[in-house]
Formats: C-alpha cells, structure tokens, sequence
C-alpha cells in the first residue's frame, strides 16, 4: 500500500473553480468523501474544475470515482493562484454502465498547491464526479 | 428522513397529508413538506387534522406512507423548480444549401436575446449563442448554433468545425422536394461523426410562406421525422413565423435529458 487515502475536505482542500454548476449538485460534492454525492457536467466539453489545498502537497496518486468520463488530464501548480499549470498526466477511463468508475491515478508524489481536472471527453453529453481523494 | 425535522408537522406519526389543496395538492406538499413551514394555505391547521384523526389510526398511517413514498417525487419536482441549472449545448445546424438555414438563424436571435456572433467566411461555419428558458422552471439552455455550409464541395471541411454536437437541428425547403431526400444523407453523416452517441433533435421544413409551391406534405415529412427521432416544425424565416418553436423543442429535449441522466446518476451503485 502507498501512503493512507484521505478524503479532500479533511486537508482543507475545496474545490475553486468549476465550468458547471447544477445548484443541486454543487462541486463540493467532490471533495466531501461521499460516493454518493455528486457534481455534474451541464453540457458540452471540455469540463474543468480546480482544487486548492491548503498548503503545497506531496501527492503519490488521485482515485477518481466518476461517470460516463472517458478521458482526462490532470495539472498542477504549486503557486497560490490557480494559474500557470504544468501538465501532469492524462488518462482514459473504461466505460462502465450502472455503477461507478474509479480510477487510480499515479501523480509520482510531486507537490502541488492547485490540481487542475480537464474532463476532454465523456461517453455521454453530460458526466459526473463523485469523489476525489488523494494517497500522500 | 432528513427532509423531515421535528418542528415538522409530517413527523408526528399522526399527520396526514394537509386536507387543503390550494394550489394544486404536488405543489402544497413541495412546500408543506420540505421547507419546514407551516402548510401555506390552512397555516397549520393540518395538525389539528391529524390530532383530531388520532383515534382513525388506519386511515392517518395509511396517508402518512402515501407522504413517504411520494418523498423522493416530489423532492425532485421540488429540486427543479426553485434551484437553478444553466445547461450549455452545443447544436449543428445542418441541411442543403439554400434551404435557409443562415437565413434561420438570424431570425433566431430578432428577438434581441442574441449575445454574441462570430462570423468566419474562410471555413464556412457561422456561430450563435442563443439562450432559451426552460419554461415553468429557473432553468435554461444555452445553445451554440453553428450555422455549417450545406455546399457538398464544403462539407469535408465544415465537419472538422462541428466538434462534439449535443443537439441537431436539420433543415430542408418546403418547396424542394431534393432537399427533403438529402436529409437522410444528412443523418448518416452526423450518426457517423457522433460515433453512436445519441444526438436529441428536430427536422425543420422551412419557407412555408411559399405554400403555391410545397412539394413536400406535413404528414410525410412528420412521418418519416418520427422514424428518426426527430421533432417535426415548420417555418417560414421570411415571414418569421414559428422560427422560436424549434428552439425551444431543441432546449427542452436537451433539458430532458439532463433529468433523465441526472436521475441514473442518482441511483448508480459505487465502484
Ligand atoms: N420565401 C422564403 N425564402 C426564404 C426563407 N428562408 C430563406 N429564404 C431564402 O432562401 C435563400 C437561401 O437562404 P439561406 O438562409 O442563405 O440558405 P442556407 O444556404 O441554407 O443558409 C435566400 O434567398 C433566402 O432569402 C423563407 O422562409 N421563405
Ligand atoms: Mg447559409
């Protein structure tokens, strides 16, 4: 096992930005820990959002639980703004039908104050993430 | 059990559904039952109703499960009716040339909702934002129009500018019968670029002003919309008659379908 998983909100680390919002499905549904609330896509691709923590952050790997996401990048940064990202890694997920994915994903435990989440393409017009927790 | 606090009138084991149906009974409920109020319209007096029923204990428990089970019914028509969702589409504009697709879409935004427009003669592909409300709802849909070159020597090219669609919006000409075969040719194009995915959308018979000279008659061309899935209008941009109801068609089918995948994502099982 590498390092312990951690839910988001218990680093101080929330969700700052967002290129949707359902108001019944607010992005803090990602980092809250539960599988079963979620933040949706509204419409259209690509969908980002941006997590801040608290303070820069030595992560080893990501596990995303989403729906219907078919590709992904992740960026990071290490300055106070959520601005001038360094990519990271991207990844294809597996379609999967009526349950979650989950996906682990290797970030080689770089230090980060901001990751950045681009959603390039989904296997539907609209997709959903419902956990983002991190091994340290 | 959380949209049930104990202030809450429908938490005493007695209560039953309010006797009063003012507004319509889905609509007092919303409000009696999530909101944790007094019943708008008889200010309370269901409470007393239930007291007053403790003795008939059948009857006032067998309403009180007819509250529970409509719960998650009406918490979702509660949902979308007060909390807002802006959805954002993307929506090809498509037919043969001269059918009035441009033409159309300028009509689309006359009634100065219209935010933005960009016109680009080098690739052939004209983009609108036109924002449609979802009425009886906070809700709305924001559509990006492209407006594609229905010119076949164009149409290779134009394709690379369609991107991901969510919506169609397929024209043909009242008065041209050709125009009305191609949209076949049309489907299969678009089915091929969406690679399976499902594309809600409607069929357009424009210039209807020109009735002298239809060639193609409402019930085949409603039949033949039906078979592919599509939402039959028709309009005439000259006259500007009815050219909004396609949009509108368009912005509600997307809307739905963002209910009905917001409702499967609510009940997926975890990973
Ligand atoms: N009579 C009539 N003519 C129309 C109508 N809509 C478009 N036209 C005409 O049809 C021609 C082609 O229209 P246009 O919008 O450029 O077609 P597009 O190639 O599909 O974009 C123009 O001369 C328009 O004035 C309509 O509803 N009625
Ligand atoms: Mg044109």
């Amino acid at each position: 096992m590498i390092g312990s998983s951690q839910t988001l909100n218990s680093l101080g680390a929330k969700v700052v930005v967002a290129s949707s919002c359902d108001e019944s499905h607010p992005p803090e549904n990602i980092t809250d820990g539960n599988p079963h609330t979620f933040w949706m896509s509204t419409g259209m691709f690509p969908q980002e959002f941006i997590i801040r923590f608290a303070e820069p952050t030595k992560i080893s790997a990501v596990t995303v639980d989403s729906y219907s996401v078919k590709h992904l990048k992740i960026d990071k940064n290490t300055s106070q703004n959520a601005s001038q990202f360094e990519s990271v890694t991207e990844k294809e997920f597996e379609h999967t039908e009526g349950h979650l994915q989950s996906n682990v994903i290797s970030l080689n435990g770089s230090s980060a104050t901001h990751l950045r989440f681009i959603i390039t393409s989904g296997y539907d017009h609209f997709v959903s993430v419902h956990r983002v927790s991190v091994q340290d | 059990m959380t949209l049930f606090t104990s202030s809450h009138p429908a938490n005493e084991s007695t209560a039953t559904g309010c006797t009063c149906s003012q507004d319509g009974p889905i609509k007092h409920l919303c409000v009696w039952l999530l909101r944790d109020a007094l019943c708008p319209c008889c200010r309370g007096a269901s409470r007393k109703t239930a007291k007053k029923k403790k003795t008939k204990t059948t009857e006032s428990r067998a309403s009180f499960s007819v509250i529970n089970e409509t719960r998650g019914f009406i918490y979702s028509v509660w949902t979308l009716s007060t909390l807002m969702v802006k959805l954002r589409a993307r929506c090809l504009l498509v037919g043969d040339a001269a059918v009035g697709k441009t033409a159309l879409s300028h009509m689309f935004h006359s009634d100065g909702t219209l935010f933005q427009k960009n016109y680009s003669m080098t690739t052939g592909v004209e983009l609108l934002m036109k924002c449609v409300n979802i009425p009886e709802t906070n809700n709305s849909v924001e559509l990006y129009i492209i407006d594609s070159a229905g010119k076949q020597t164009l149409v290779e090219a134009c394709e690379k500018m369609w991107g991901e669609l969510s919506l169609l919006c397929l024209v043909f000409d009242l008065t041209s019968e050709q125009s009305f075969a191609n949209c076949s040719h049309w489907m299969e194009r678009v089915h091929a670029h969406c690679h399976g995915l499902h594309i809600p959308g409607v069929l357009v018979g424009n210039k209807s002003d020109l009735s002298a000279r239809r060639e193609v008659q409402v019930s085949v061309a409603q039949e033949w919309a039906q078979t592919q899935g599509l939402e039959y209008y028709e309009t005439s941009a000259k006259e500007m008659e009815n050219c909004d109801a396609p949009l509108l068609g368009l912005a509600r089918a997307f809307h739905s379908l963002y209910q009905e995948r917001r409702e499967t994502i609510q009940n997926l099982s975890p990973a």
